[in-house]
């Protein structure tokens, strides 16, 4: 702790040292305010005064995120929808939740791979190559996300 | 002497104590904007720190008096600031010399520029500065030479702060000469007739050559010179393959512009006792053709147009008068199909950096495409200065095809150490070989692919632009032409403006050969284009790399500046009547 | 694991490598590649031709890998048309 102490206390002075010689980088600045947030998560008492005057030097701190907002099966569903009208291959018009991908759309396992690719740009985490071979339908993929993110049904 | 050395002493450490307190910036700037020993010069001279020209001048002719310089130059130099990318006006020489005591040094010349306050130092010899400033203790005279290095190198980060600017150092500025702006987007490419960017996967095929497999492929006794070799040869067989030779036919030279070289200057040169008429211009060829013909050499492809020649029927007519036949195909190869056995073709010229290969840093004073026109018209000089040119070393790669049955003689143009079966001494450059190779047998593999594509894409274009304006007209033939080249001439528009107002597309208005002059194109011209369509004319080049939104872009911007132009040019010469 | 499978996850990691070119013309040739020559080779049933270029497309994932992190220790300005996109967006 002592030792976390002089290290936070000697980045101060640094920090300090560096910017009133203005040579210290805008892209320096990142990575003090996430010290800022590991020192708050951790004991944020003990080290206020530190981590008070780093926040001072350096950009506010808006409001903190650390995960997404809560997701509701609903909005999945609308998100997964937008993201096939969007892909070129499919008809907007012949679009539904039920409609399968190989049968009604017309498209193959190769196009059905960039959907599952989409999809994970879309809700940011992997799909396994085991789990996306069975998703044939929009409303497989939501049940699927529905099912990895624990939402309720 | 010593007056000032003692007066420096002092005033120096209290300017230096100053200025590093108060951060001064338009101090800091100053003393960017004179230099080192200016800074020096400025403490001795009394304090003039906004040393404008001439302020500077002024005091340097104080000193002058005293018998600190002996010299000041002053000349009226047009030259770039490499700060603010201004146009110097004024090129203030300060040579400096007997600075210190009795010893003649030349500490430097410093350069103004008067658009920007930052002056550039050309310290040629920062030893003497250190001991012109040894009259001030080791201790200060180390703060000095310090402060002022750092001044020197920060004085351009110094400058922008001044005026804010968010980029990072690291990601390289492109500068645009003809404004004196910086940009901070790269302009879209449309210009592969110029040079084709390195494909990625050549690229990987030439690293290992650079890295660790470094040897000489001449080197015969160690591992090193075997696996260079083994590489060597097998791009050779690569290149062979493309266009339907066999690997003991190629020989790898610097460039396309080297084989035209060794294959017309060799050619003739060894058949000069018997044969002495070359044909470059395809008109009438038969009647050309004499008993005392050694060769035809024509281009391929041509480079502005991309008008094909009749390649085949020129080369049957050549074999039955029995007259060696050179094709400089640098804009054909692994874009059309070439077999040289069923073209009946002697000699080829291929380059590696039209054909997604690597480099050629350096380019001759005329390449290969006006070549021909020079001999045909007997331009001897120019040629000759093309030779003086070509003596030194030119980085890049291409090579030479040259007939074995019937065999080809020719006489070396570059003697040395008897590579490539002598036709071309040297050590043959590995990694540049190998990308060739690389290139030619990547070009072998997408030649369908590629070209369907780029037809789609120039057909695009061409319907984009004429769709949306009128007077535009196609230079070169319809059909027989290479579709990745398309040259547009748009009436009512000069081509150099219409180039300056397209600065997001990188474009060219004929070939990068010819573009130092003024003058039109001589393709354009030979091909019976009017004066004013000649001189509006823009080549479009489409690759492997270009996408559909490039090629839309390009289209929407060229459309919109054409119409501008025409606008302007009916509101200041005669009316342009849109409706006709 | 059948070639099909195979296949497709190659498929899958080829597209994901060629997203991460900073280059803009190596990046949507690499993207359109890919995709066009898996459309192209769908047909192929000879099980030999079928590994070949199995591996050749193996190679290409590592040729991708290489070149990605070579683009990106070099990095360079973004074009026109990235910046326009990044505007709009």
């Amino acid at each position: 702790m002592a030792a976390l102490r002089t290290r936070l206390c000697s980045v101060v002075r640094t920090t300090n040292a560096l910017f009133s010689r203005g040579i210290l980088q805008k892209t320096t600045i990142p990575a003090i305010t996430r010290l800022n947030h590991i020192t708050e998560g951790q004991n944020g008492r003990q080290f206020s005064s530190l981590t008070q005057r780093i926040t001072v030097k350096c950009h506010p701190v808006g409001v903190r995120y650390y995960s997404h907002p809560p997701l509701t099966v609903d909005s999945v569903r609308d998100r997964v929808l937008l993201v096939l009208k969007l892909y070129d291959k499919i008809n907007p018009e012949k679009l539904t939740v039920d409609s399968h991908f190989m049968n009604d759309l017309g498209l193959d396992s190769l196009d059905q791979v960039e959907i599952i690719m989409a999809m994970e740009d879309e809700f940011g985490f992997e799909i396994p190559d085991a789990d996306a071979d069975r998703l044939m339908r929009p409303a497989d993929i939501v049940q699927y996300i529905a099912d990895k993110e624990d939402l309720a049904a | 002497m010593h007056l000032y050395a003692r007066y420096a002493r002092e005033q120096v450490m209290d300017r230096i104590s100053i200025y590093r307190k108060s951060m001064d910036l338009v101090n800091a700037l100053c003393l960017d904007r004179i230099g080192s020993f200016c800074y020096l010069l400025d403490m001795l001279s009394g304090g003039v720190h906004s040393a404008s020209v001439e302020e500077v001048e002024r005091v340097v002719r104080n000193l002058d008096k005293e018998g600190c310089i002996t010299e000041i130059k002053r000349e009226g130099v047009y030259e770039m600031c490499e700060a603010c990318n201004g146009i110097w006006k004024r090129y203030l020489g300060l040579i400096l010399w007997r600075f210190v005591g009795t010893s003649k040094f030349q500490i430097g010349q410093v350069k103004f520029c008067s658009t920007c306050p930052t002056g550039q130092v050309d310290l040629k010899r920062m030893a003497f500065l250190q001991k012109a400033c040894n009259f001030l203790g080791p201790t200060n005279s180390r703060k000095v030479l310090n402060l002022t290095r750092q001044r020197l190198q920060t004085g351009r980060s110094l400058l922008t702060t001044v005026k804010p600017n968010n980029e990072d150092d690291a990601k390289g500025k492109l500068q645009d000469p003809r404004r004196g702006e910086q940009l901070d987007v790269r302009p879209l490419y449309m210009d592969v007739q110029a040079t084709t960017p390195v494909d990625p996967r050549v690229l990987d095929k030439m690293l290992p050559y650079l890295i660790g497999s470094y040897g000489n492929p001449h080197s015969r006794t160690h591992a090193y010179g075997w696996e260079s070799e083994a590489a060597v040869e097998k791009a050779r067989k690569q290149v062979a393959n493309l266009i339907g030779a066999d690997p003991r036919e190629i020989v790898f030279t610097s460039g396309a512009t080297e084989s035209n070289n060794v294959a017309i200057k060799g050619v003739s040169r060894f058949y000069k006792s018997k044969k002495r008429h070359i044909i470059t211009s395809q008109t009438d060829l038969e009647k050309a053709l004499t008993p005392e013909t050694t060769l035809v050499s024509v281009m391929t492809v041509n480079n502005e147009i991309g008008v094909k020649q009749p390649i085949q029927e020129i080369g049957a007519l050549c074999r039955e008068k029995k007259v060696f036949f050179h094709t400089d195909a640098a804009q054909a190869v692994g874009k059309v199909p070439l077999d040289v056995n069923e073209m009946k073709i002697d000699l080829m010229s291929i380059s590696g950096h039209k054909l997604y290969g690597p480099k050629a840093p350096r380019k001759a004073q005329y390449s290969a495409c006006e070549f021909d026109l020079l001999i045909s018209h007997g331009r001897s000089d120019s040629v000759s200065r093309q030779v003086k040119s070509m003596g030194s070393i030119t980085k890049g790669i291409g090579a030479l095809y040259i007939r074995r049955r019937p065999r080809v003689r020719i006489e070396a143009i570059q003697s040395g150490g008897g590579q490539e079966r002598g036709m071309r001494s040297g050590t043959v450059p590995t990694p540049l070989v190998v990308g060739l190779g690389a290139a030619c047998q990547l070009a072998q593999h997408e030649m369908e692919y590629d070209s369907k594509r780029i037809s789609k894409l120039a057909e695009r274009l061409i319907k984009r632009i004429t769709s949306q304006v009128t007077h535009v007209i196609r230079n070169g033939d319809a059909e027989a032409t290479y579709p990745g080249c398309v040259n547009l001439s748009f009436a009512y528009v000069e081509g150099e403006s219409l180039l300056m107002a397209l600065k997001d597309v990188a474009l060219s208005s004929g070939s990068a050969c010819t573009s130092a002059s003024l003058e039109p194109s001589y393709v354009l011209r030979a091909i019976g284009t009017d004066e004013d369509l000649a001189h509006s004319s823009i080549r479009f080049g489409i690759g492997r790399f270009t996408t559909e939104e490039e090629v839309d872009y390009t289209a929407d911007k060229c459309v919109l500046h054409v119409t501008r132009l025409r606008e302007m040019r009916s509101v200041i010469l005669m009316p342009y009547n849109s409706s006709l | 694991m059948t070639s099909r499978t195979k296949a497709l996850s190659l498929y899958k990691a080829l597209l994901r490598e060629s997203r991460k070119f900073s280059n803009y013309n190596f990046r949507t040739y690499a993207l359109r590649r890919v995709k066009d020559a898996f459309r192209e080779n769908k047909v192929v049933t000879d099980q030999s031709k079928i590994g070949e270029l199995l591996i050749f497309g193996e190679e290409s994932l590592k040729i991708i890998q290489r070149q990605v992190t070579v683009g990106q220790l070099y990095g360079d300005l973004p074009v026109v048309l990235e910046k326009k996109i990044e505007q709009t967006s």
